[in-house]
């Protein structure tokens, strides 16, 4: 038989290694910054980049896309021309698609502390960088379907499959997501508004978790764990059962975000049902990793990759247990805002996403550089920090939202809010967050560890740029398809089997949508609901510029601890002009949907200034430059235009006289404000954000005072 | 408690048995699936990632 010689490119799994573990330490450190930023607020240094509102989106953003990112594709590069028997497709798509994923990272990092950001979490990078991203992900999927193509192996193994659903569903939710209007180089409105964003978003945000930190996590774990342990996986029966029934069933999950909020109820109630179906695949997973060491657990005790592997996919079973219990709206109703849900997300990040990828490099580096490992016991010294670290974070933050959401909801006898006071709530629990961030700390100086340990591996081995490898090509090779062999016929189609998976996560999406978007005519319209004026448009648009939905929901759930707290629960009428939605999804500070009319001019001013002058103990950034910042009044002409484009009903020609308006409101709350002993001129952005709070949630009737 | 205001939009409750339908049957066809694929050929596929190392006689059924 002819036999081909190639070469499998290394040098492109090396400089996406090398990305990883730079982002990473940059993502976790901004972390731990935001992290003690609870713990001390003075760390906020009242300098509008480093404040926790703008650079929690970077740490967000850090860690996924960047660290966990070039993770994914390290990996994928490894795994996929050998378990493809070729090499990439081509070098320049690789190379393309490594510095054009780095630049995006840079962008990130520099428009996010700018205060640039759509306000949607995990999507936060403007319209732009939105386009570049979407590029570079078809530069990628381009170059692993033409190594697919060029393969010379007959089958896809069940890594290669995870890797292809990975891409598909990514650049699906990352477009449908991403459709937004721009107002100018770094400003843009969602195209949806109110529930149907925060469907969207939701739908999103919860995908980015199963097909950006799960599918292409599960790939990495079907090659990489097999290959550490040096046995095959456990059952691939089970490997395709829950690849098909965990890509299917995941898609539909999201509304396990919005429970007791405006979102329709059966939407509600689809996202429960798909979540806990969820637990099923998501353990076979867990189950295939875990039963893959069966015989071999003794090489656990003194492999540290292996060590990394276990927990990695421990962790994963624990968050994919979680997330469902979190699903079910009693124990929603308890942890959705809190803690918990931090907590959760770090089992996942840390525990799943971490340490899988250190058992990876640390298989990875000796392997490209023909040498084993600097220390094993370095590696072991990894893993004890990593680990304690994650149980000290956890354990910490599951405590401090269990003891804040019993406060929040704690009654007296006689029927009257305890701890009527929300920073009460808050002060309780920052020794929880010190620890928490200590837990941060600890697995932080592991991965110094590591990066060291594969610094001084490289330096002792020699790096193989280019491995030699030689396989029969593809055309060469026979193979009659009979009945039942369905699967194996699908197997060898890589565009078909890419279609079929791309037709299963648009089923759970589209019947999703469909409703909510066809019966909008059915979400009432509350006539007394609004749309914003140019003013309060513009002291949104603040709002969303310093992240305040990082901590501050409007969202206030039907139940007697919140109308008692907040007011009046949320409708979803309310949010019709919202572009994009501002739900927020984490009540570190009060809710703020109702906050309108409850607080003087003057408080919200002094508040802004220094928020512990009007709530001693506040762990509150200053807002300093909102006080000498002029409101950049030449945009407001082109956002009302591009609102009304959107639907939100300004009449023709408002957007000539929408800044006339805007002075005049800004007039009367200076004058009000220079009435009570506070002077500030009317053209400061602190104006225009105090006419914002002032109006949210007044809308309709029945607002508790 | 928000679903009055969807009573309005026709049958939307078929939409959860429609969801049901479609992920059950696609369930039914991949388990058909399996059921109808011979045992050596997962043998082959899951050690594919070792065919260089020459570990392919390893399975889980012959202790080591």
């Amino acid at each position: 038989m002819n036999v081909e010689k190639f070469s499998y490119d290394n040098q492109i799994v090396k400089q996406f290694s090398i990305a990883t573990m730079i982002w990473g330490l940059v993502g976790m450190l901004v972390g731990l910054i935001i992290a003690f930023q609870l713990v001390f607020p003075e760390l906020n240094f009242k300098l509008s980049y480093v404040t926790f509102g703008r650079i929690r989106p970077l740490h967000t953003n850090a860690v996924i896309f960047a660290f966990v990112g070039n993770a994914i594709f390290a990996g994928v590069y490894y795994s996929l021309q050998r378990l493809l028997k070729a090499r990439m497709y081509n070098d320049l798509l690789s190379k393309i698609h490594f510095w054009g994923w780095q630049l995006i990272i840079v962008a990130a990092a520099i428009t996010l502390p700018l205060g640039f950001t759509s306000s949607k979490e995990y999507a936060e990078l403007e319209w732009p960088i939105d386009i570049a991203i979407t590029l570079i992900w078809v530069v990628f999927g381009i170059n692993m379907i033409g190594t697919i193509i060029k393969r010379r192996e007959k089958h896809m193994y069940v890594a290669i499959w995870f890797y292809i659903a990975t891409f598909v569903t990514v650049a699906v939710l990352h477009v449908v997501n991403s459709f937004e209007l721009p107002v100018s180089l770094f400003k843009s409105y969602s195209i949806y508004a109110g529930v149907q964003d925060a469907l969207v978003q939701w739908w999103y945000g919860h995908n980015a978790v199963a097909f950006f930190l799960t599918t292409p996590y599960l790939g990495l774990m079907y090659y990489y764990l097999p290959k550490a342990a040096n046995r095959p996986v456990y059952s691939y029966r089970l490997s395709i059962l829950h690849f098909w029934a965990l890509i299917f069933i995941y898609i539909w999950a999201g509304p396990h975000h919005l429970l007791y909020s405006a979102l329709p109820n059966w939407a509600q109630s689809l996202g429960t049902a798909f979540s806990i179906m969820l637990i099923a695949p998501s353990w076979g997973g867990m189950l295939n990793g875990l039963l893959t060491l069966r015989g071999a657990w003794d090489k656990v005790r003194d492999e540290p990759i292996l060590k990394f592997m276990v927990v990695a996919v421990t962790a994963y079973g624990m968050a994919t247990f979680e997330g469902p219990m979190l699903s079910l709206k009693n124990f929603n109703a308890l942890m959705h805002f809190t803690d918990w849900i931090i907590a959760h997300v770090h089992i996942g990040a840390l525990g799943w996403n971490g340490f899988l990828t250190f058992g990876m490099l640390y298989w990875l580096v000796p392997k490209m550089y023909g040498t084993t490992l600097y220390s094993k016991k370095l590696a072991n010294v990894h893993f004890w920090h990593g680990t304690l670290g994650i149980v000290i974070y956890a354990s910490s933050l599951y405590w401090a939202a269990l003891t804040q959401s019993l406060m929040w909801k704690q009654f007296t006898p006689l029927g009257l809010l305890q701890y009527p006071n929300f920073l009460e709530t808050v002060t309780q629990i920052i020794p929880m967050y010190a620890l928490r961030g200590i837990g941060g700390l600890l697995y932080y100086a592991g991965v110094i560890i590591m990066v060291y340990n594969l610094i001084m591996t490289a330096k002792q081995g020699k790096f193989i740029k280019n491995e030699d490898a030689e396989a029969v090509p593809y055309k060469d090779m026979h193979e009659k398809i009979k009945p039942g062999m369905i699967h194996r016929w699908l197997e060898k189609r890589p565009i078909q089997f890419t279609i079929l998976a791309t037709v299963a996560i648009l089923i759970g999406g589209v019947i999703e949508f469909i409703p909510t978007f066809l019966v909008k005519s059915n979400i009432p319209t509350i006539s007394s609901v609004k749309p914003y004026s140019p003013l309060e448009l513009q002291g949104r648009d603040i709002y969303i510029r310093e992240g305040c939905l990082g901590c501050h929901s409007q969202m206030v759930r039907p139940f007697r601890s919140e109308t008692e707290r907040y007011g009046e629960y949320s409708k979803a009428g309310e949010y019709v002009y919202d572009h994009p939605f501002l739900w927020g999804s984490k009540r570190t500070g009060p809710d703020l949907h109702r906050v309108g009319g409850k607080y003087s001019n003057l408080w919200h001013f002094l508040h802004m200034e220094n928020p512990s002058s009007m709530s001693p103990g506040s762990i509150m950034p200053y807002y300093p430059w909102l006080f000498t910042d002029k409101l950049d009044l030449s945009s407001t002409e082109s956002k009302i235009s591009a609102l009304r484009q959107l639907g939100v009903p300004y009449p023709k020609g408002y957007e000539k006289i929408a800044n006339e308006e805007l002075i005049n409101q800004a007039n009367l709350i200076a004058e009000d404000l220079a009435k009570n002993g506070a002077v500030t001129e009317a053209d400061k952005e602190i104006v225009a954000l105090i006419a914002y709070l002032q109006r949210l949630g007044t809308d309709i009737k029945g607002n508790k005072k | 408690m928000f679903s009055k205001y969807f009573s309005n939009a026709q049958n939307i409750s078929t939409f959860g048995i429609v969801s049901f339908l479609l992920f059950f049957s696609f369930f039914i066809l991949v388990l058909v699936w399996l059921v109808t694929t011979k045992k050596s050929y997962f043998n082959k596929m899951k050690n594919l990632p070792f065919e260089d190392d020459d570990l392919s006689n390893i399975n889980h059924e012959n202790k080591l």
